[in-house]
């Protein structure tokens, strides 16, 4: 039905060039829910508002139906009839009453006649849970309320696919139930759409399948098992587990403990991790520096990865150019040792073109 | 909306009334230019008497002004202490009635005549041969009798049969009365009649175009007219652009100012008095006089004069019956009265006898008889007269011996009798004392009411009145009457209009002023046209703008740099420029071969002035829309077209109209400067009218309330739209 390919994007960010898509290519078929999901400004929502040229890609191209969207003689207009689009901002048309919103479509675009048209309207109404509110205005409604009757208002055009651009991230926590309520409605209806989304639970739940977009390209499409139960690549791994980092880097043995040590505090705090854990993987970072790693050697890359799947919060330490062992060093005294594997388990070192990674889980 | 209207109200009533015209100085009455060196002198810009101000006095203080009517308001209000105009501006023009007063006349003068353009040479001579004729048949000789010499108030244009063939010639008209001037809704005036005689004489028809006399050369010169008719002066400079016609008059020059004893419009006229409340002296013989000719009026008696100021000044009375001389008393101690210039009718003062006094009374009308005969009495009397109370008592010698002569005075605020530094003085207090002289004996006097001293006669504890009294005939028959002693007029004194504190007074004024300046002459048929020029613009240019406005934001949001830089330098040119200066460039430059009427130049001209400032509203407005609403009907298939049409116009709308309708109700306060175009609008009519009753204030007032009446209808109308498609 939807058919992707090579799509690419730049935009121009003050004269600079920004690639926001790289090369995208998907297939999307009838009856499909895809969800796409992935970290902030990685062209999600760019990539949907190409399908229905809200955005102009730079090149590629997007076959609907086997019509190409980007040729300029393309009827944009009636294209775009087919595909529906539910906003972030809801977008309802503030002068018209909710009825009429909904209505408005049909009756200038389809050719529907006025009764007709609220009839259907007053029944995508009553779908949404809306009805009861048909001639109050936008501004009379909370968000849930007005993101469901920006559903409705979709519906009344009789799409073939419905685009969703993040619906619930404008949402107060309490209203996000509602909307996803009627989309699942929907899902179950067998109506096709594309949902860009952060709603993790709902993505899989509701997905046929599931598209994970990072730095401008779909790096990794499956079943919502195959991405969410078992990623294939470490973005995508990352991002499922939720995984939070911190990143020092020390040069020399004239580091900044104590500035460490504040950082490490506030990304703990951030994060809800226990005062504990914070103690222990505060003690472990200046036991490590103090005596284990043999800093003379090289620079030492310290990451601290807190994952909020899971809420494991692990410690790796590449250490440049040294070849030998860090943690199993003879001349590290054993007390040094003892009190570092006090600290954590799951100890790992492996040895990585000529750099040393020892990743920890701290206890 | 019922607040907003007293509110309005009042504060035109408080404009009404702080008109009120300022008291004369009362210093030396100017006679030539000289003294009023100090004073604010008003000129009609451009008029011979402002270049020879500029020429030779140019220490002047010299304010310049557009027409005549303007000067008199000037004066009229005291923003200006004197007007130097054409002399002929005045022919039978009541200057009293306003107020005003012609001081003196300058040798400041010229030609007055048509003025054409050189390249109708034939014109004008065709012109001058046809003055020519006219002169020598009689025929000027009526035409000034009528417009100039003549009564000019009520002179009508004769009917002239004009051929309606062939191109008419086109006569830019110039307001000035009484040489052009709307009667009746048609021309009419001296030179008017000269224009429509010789229309008939050259066989062709005549159109008027009023002009404001500073443009009516441009006019001239730029086709729009054929001939200047505006009573314009022949001068040097004027000639290197005009081609004048031979002189048809000569005018010199007038300075006229306030009249510091007319310093206002009497609350009543001489008409009203047999229907007010008329003040007089109980038993005098105007109290007789106002029972007889006044039976309409509730007539008020009091005893002695100051009672009948007082009845005055407070009210009780309307007007109060007085002696001229003696009025000339109470004017200067009272700035808001007026005393009516009719003389109501002539009487004598003579002293007053007991029957019993027989011998008194042939002694003094002995006396008198000689006196007048000296030529004593007139010296006495010139003296008291020309002073007035200032002047010098002389001094008499106490004759000792027999029994004093006793006599009743009744003082007053009289030059006649009055009380100075506990000395008894004036006229008739010298009278007494040369009759005692004359008796050889000394004098006591007893000072009373009239009445009092009437019933002290009969008793007989005084021998005679020396006063203010006045021979009645039932009281001749009791008592005797000495030969007339002076001759006096009899006036009444009423108050000043704008003073009056009394409602009948302020709304009858405003029912004359509605009659002059409305109902005369059909003047309403000229308003009502004036109005019908200012809905035309007005409502053409707001249309015709708001497409140029939305043509103009159209272009600065195409997206395209060209169209942008375009409508950006139009706005800013258009709102950079005064819009009466931008109205004549392209009344005179721009359309002025282009024989569009000035009517459509103003449509064009404010219709640019009004888009350039709304283009830019209606960019903000659309820009205020939020962006999401123009996505979301793209992406439900409408095109960019029906997108705007029907989502984002009507709420950018909603947000525009507010200010929208503030620049439509300042466009159509800004029409009213079309008149420097030569079009009849409301402010223009109001300014043809003013020129005619010189009333500045009745038509300023009565045009500001049409005005308000538009915006506010204007305004409402907006409304109204505004609630249609709005939330």
């Amino acid at each position: 039905m939807i058919t992707v390919r090579h799509l690419s994007k730049v935009f121009d960010s003050k004269g600079k060039p920004f690639k926001v898509l790289r090369d995208v290519n998907c297939e999307i078929g009838k009856g499909e829910v895809i969800s796409i999901i992935g970290p902030s400004g990685t062209g999600k929502s760019t990539f949907l508002r190409c399908i229905n040229r809200l955005e102009t890609p730079t090149s590629g191209e997007i076959l609907i139906d086997g019509e190409d969207i980007l040729d300029d003689r393309a009827d944009l207009p009636k294209l775009r009839r087919k595909m529906g689009m539910v906003f972030q901002g809801f977008n309802l048309f503030n002068h018209l009453t909710i009825l009429e919103n909904v209505s408005v479509g049909p009756v200038k675009l389809l050719g529907m006649s006025r009764q007709e048209s609220r009839e259907q309207a007053m029944e995508l109404l009553r779908m949404v849970g809306m009805a009861e509110k048909a001639d109050a205005y936008p501004a009379d409604l909370s968000g849930g309320q007005k993101q469901r009757v920006a559903i409705a208002r979709c519906l009344s055009m009789k799409p073939d696919i419905i685009l969703f651009d993040e619906p619930t991230s404008a949402l107060d926590p309490t209203m996000v139930s509602e909307v996803l309520a009627v989309i699942r409605q929907l899902a179950k209806q067998g109506m096709t759409m594309a949902i860009v989304t952060h709603e993790m639970k709902f993505a899989r739940d509701v997905s046929t399948r599931i598209f994970f977009m990072n730095e401008g390209v779909i790096y990794e499409e499956g079943t919502p098992e195959q991405i969410f139960d078992h990623p294939s690549k470490p973005a995508t791994q990352a991002f499922i587990n939720r995984i939070r980092s911190l990143d020092f880097t020390v040069m020399s043995r004239n580091y900044d403990l104590y500035g460490m040590n504040g950082k490490l505090e506030q990304f703990c705090r951030k994060y809800s991790l226990s005062d504990d854990k914070c103690t222990r993987a505060q003690l472990l970072l200046e036991e490590l520096l103090s005596g284990v790693l043999p800093l003379e050697k090289g620079t030492a890359h310290i990451r601290f990865d807190y994952s909020e799947k899971n809420y494991n919060l692990y410690l790796e330490i590449r250490q440049e150019n040294c070849a030998v062992p860090v943690m199993d060093n003879a001349t590290v005294d054993d007390l040094s040792m003892k009190i570092v594997r006090g600290y954590c388990d799951c100890i790992e070192e492996i040895q990585e073109e000529g750099s040393r990674l020892v990743t920890m889980r701290i206890k | 909306m019922k607040f907003r209207f007293s509110l309005f109200a009042a504060v035109i009533s408080i404009l009404v009334s702080g008109c009120g015209h300022r008291q004369g100085t009362g210093v030396k009455e100017p006679e030539s230019i000289e003294d009023i060196s100090n004073a604010r002198i008003v000129t009609i810009l451009g008029s011979l008497q402002d270049l020879d101000l500029e020429n030779n006095y140019p220490e002047f203080t010299n304010l310049k002004l557009n027409s005549t009517s303007e000067l008199i308001a000037a004066v009229q209000s005291g923003n200006a202490d004197y007007l130097l105009v054409d002399s002929i501006s005045f022919a039978g023009f009541d200057l009293k009635s306003r107020g005003l007063k012609a001081y003196f006349t300058l040798p400041v003068g010229g030609d007055i005549a048509f003025g054409f353009r050189y390249d109708e040479k034939e014109l004008a001579d065709s012109y001058n041969a046809f003055l020519q004729k006219i002169r020598n048949d009689g025929t000027y000789a009526e035409i000034v009798g009528r417009w100039i010499k003549g009564d000019v108030a009520s002179s009508n244009m004769p009917d002239i049969p004009l051929s309606g063939d062939g191109d008419p010639i086109v006569v830019g008209v110039a307001v000035s009365y009484p040489f052009e001037f709307i009667k009746n809704g048609d021309w009419a005036g001296f030179e008017v009649e000269l224009m429509l005689r010789f229309a008939e004489f050259a066989g062709r028809s005549v159109r008027f175009e009023n002009y404001d006399f500073n443009s009516i050369t441009a006019a001239l010169m730029t086709d729009k007219i054929d001939v200047i008719c505006a009573q314009m002066t022949v001068s040097p400079e004027r000639a290197k652009q005009v081609l004048f016609s031979d002189s048809h008059y000569y005018s010199g020059t007038v300075c006229i100012g306030r009249d510091p004893k007319r310093g206002g419009v009497p609350a009543i006229s001489g008409e009203d008095l047999n229907s007010c409340r008329l003040g007089v002296l109980s038993g005098s013989s105007m109290d007789v006089y106002a029972n007889e000719t006044f039976s309409g009026a509730e007539i008020f008696r009091a005893d002695g004069m100051e009672n009948l100021v007082n009845a005055l000044e407070t009210g009780q009375v309307d007007a109060i019956l007085s002696m001229d001389a003696l009025s000339a008393e109470i004017l200067a101690g009272h700035s808001d009265f007026i005393a009516l210039d009719e003389r109501l009718y002539r009487d004598s003062l003579s002293a007053v006898f007991s029957p019993g006094g027989a011998k008194l009374w042939k002694s003094f009308n002995d006396m008198l008889s000689s006196l007048k005969e000296s030529g004593e009495y007139e010296n006495i009397l010139d003296r008291w007269r020309k002073d007035g109370t200032l002047a010098e008592m002389p001094v008499f010698g106490v004759s000792e011996g027999l029994s004093p002569l006793r006599i009743g005075i009744q003082t007053g605020t009289s030059a006649y009798c009055f009380e100075r530094n506990g000395v008894y003085c004036g006229f008739s207090v010298e009278l007494a004392h040369l009759f005692a002289k004359t008796q050889g004996r000394p004098v006591v006097f007893t000072d009373d009411t009239f009445s009092g001293l009437l019933s002290k006669l009969e008793e007989g504890s005084i021998d005679m009145i020396c006063s203010s009294g006045t021979l009645t005939e039932a009281r001749s028959k009791k008592l005797l009457f000495s030969d007339n002693m002076l001759d006096v007029n009899i006036i009444a004194i009423t108050k000043k209009l704008q003073q009056s504190s009394g409602h009948t007074s302020f709304f009858s004024d405003i029912r004359e002023s509605f009659r002059t300046n409305i109902i005369l002459e059909d003047r309403w048929k000229m308003i009502l046209s004036g109005l019908w020029e200012t809905l035309v613009i007005s409502l053409f240019s707001i249309l015709l703008g708001t497409i140029v406005g939305a043509g103009l934001c159209g272009m600065r949001l195409s997206g395209v740099r060209t169209l942008d830089s375009v409508a950006r330098f139009v706005i800013d040119i258009v709102r950079g420029i005064p819009m009466l200066v931008f109205l004549m460039i392209m009344f005179y430059v721009v359309f002025a071969s282009s024989g569009m009427t000035g009517r459509w130049i103003a449509i064009i001209a404010f219709a640019i002035n009004f888009g350039a400032y709304t283009s830019e509203m209606f960019r903000t407005g659309i820009e205020g829309v939020d962006k999401g609403q123009t996505e979301a009907g793209l992406a439900m298939g409408f095109t960019r077209a029906g997108t705007f049409i029907n989502f984002i116009l009507p709420q950018a709308v909603g947000k525009i109209l507010p200010v929208y309708k503030g620049e439509a109700i300042s466009l159509i306060k800004n029409t009213s400067i079309v008149g420097y175009i030569a079009i009849a609008d409301l402010t223009r009519v109001s300014d043809i009218i003013r020129s005619r009753t010189f009333d500045a204030f009745f038509p300023l007032i009565i045009v500001s309330i049409i005005y308000f009446i538009l915006a506010w209808l204007l305004g409402r109308l907006l409304d109204r739209f505004a609630s249609k498609i709005q939330l």
